[in-house]
């Protein structure tokens, strides 16, 4: 499906018109998604946390000043929406570090990773960041996905410019233990 | 640029591009939508503070006062007004006559018939605002 620019579906939006809104939400509805589920790691939740983010956007389309991009806007609010949930649920994540701790590291693991099938390693890397933190999975969606700068990624989530750079390198190197960890099966069978 | 080009280099970049992004369910779009119709209306009506019956009024009433100012008020002292130029309204005298006990009949000058015609205006149009005002708070 062909999509214009975001400007188009706004101008129509505020305007009253329904279906434009309806196209903007199928434009994005899969980063926003995404961004929900590695930040929730529910999918049921996810997807009504990304509902609600449109229905907030639609809400409020009319405030947007387009100041920043629309995309960093949206991001912004299903960030909130997502951290909001997190805080009402009060889950807590079981910290990377302990994982590590106990597992077995390969000798060369990042070449390992390489000879891998690109969706073995594709569902790994997805198990990896599900086992993130949701604000360093989050980072690391929005810096390396969504192609979004350090400086748009602060805007989103609220912190300075440093404390994104920060949560990108930790998120790495949890990243980096997680795939470890999970892929030691795999890979010991391999080398 | 360098930030790009590192970027661009970097394995994770690749690893997580790979791993691609998540798709919702079919109807996902629809589903915001219906949540956005089924979004309670604003409660509260907000109505202009006069109507546009009202400006109709308050515009008829400057308009007959221009109307008014133009033709009938003399231009001079020696000119006569329209008033004069009207023809005299001729009421049927009231004759009652009680034991010697005669009754005056009021002289109905067309200036006080005027006074009296917007007096029952204003009156009526108190009357007819009241009402609506009424209609509206319920």
């Amino acid at each position: 499906m062909q999509f214009l620019e975001d400007t188009h579906y706004i101008k129509l939006t505020r305007a009253g018109d329904m279906q434009a809104f309806g196209t903007l939400v199928q434009k994005h509805q899969r980063l926003v998604y995404t961004l929900a589920l590695r930040m929730l790691k529910n999918q049921e939740e996810a997807e009504e946390a990304a509902q609600d983010t449109f229905v907030k956007v639609y809400q409020s389309i009319s405030g947007f000043e387009g100041k920043s991009k629309f995309t960093t806007w949206m991001y912004r609010v299903v960030y909130n929406e997502c951290l909001g949930r997190l805080r009402k649920t009060k889950r807590h994540f079981s910290l990377v570090e302990d994982i590590v701790e106990n597992s077995d590291e390969p000798v060369d693991f990042l070449d390992g990773l390489e000879i891998l099938h690109r969706e073995e390693r594709a569902a790994l890397v997805k198990k990896g960041i599900e086992m993130l933190n949701p604000a360093e999975a989050a980072a690391l969606t929005l810096f390396y996905h969504e192609d979004q700068s350090i400086k748009e990624i602060a805007a989103i989530t609220g912190s300075s410019e440093s404390n994104v750079k920060v949560q990108l390198f930790r998120g790495r190197k949890h990243l980096e233990n997680n795939l470890k960890k999970l892929g030691n099966k795999e890979l010991i069978g391999l080398l | 640029m360098k930030n790009e080009e590192s970027k661009a280099l970097d394995p994770m970049k690749r690893w997580i591009s790979e791993a691609g992004t998540e798709t919702p369910g079919n109807q996902f779009h629809l589903s915001v939508l219906k949540k956005i119709e089924a979004l309670p209306q604003p409660k509260t009506v907000y109505s202009p503070v006069i109507s546009p019956l009202g400006w109709k009024i308050i515009l008829g009433f400057i308009t007959s006062i221009f109307v008014w100012s133009i033709f009938f008020v003399p231009a001079q002292a020696k000119n006569s007004s329209l008033f004069d130029k009207l023809p005299p309204l001729k009421l049927p005298a009231f004759n009652l006559q009680l034991n010697n006990l005669a009754f005056s009949s009021p002289d109905l000058s067309p200036n006080l018939l005027l006074g009296i015609a917007a007096f029952f205006i204003m009156g009526l149009l108190l009357i007819v605002g009241t009402l609506r005002n009424k209609q509206a708070g319920l």
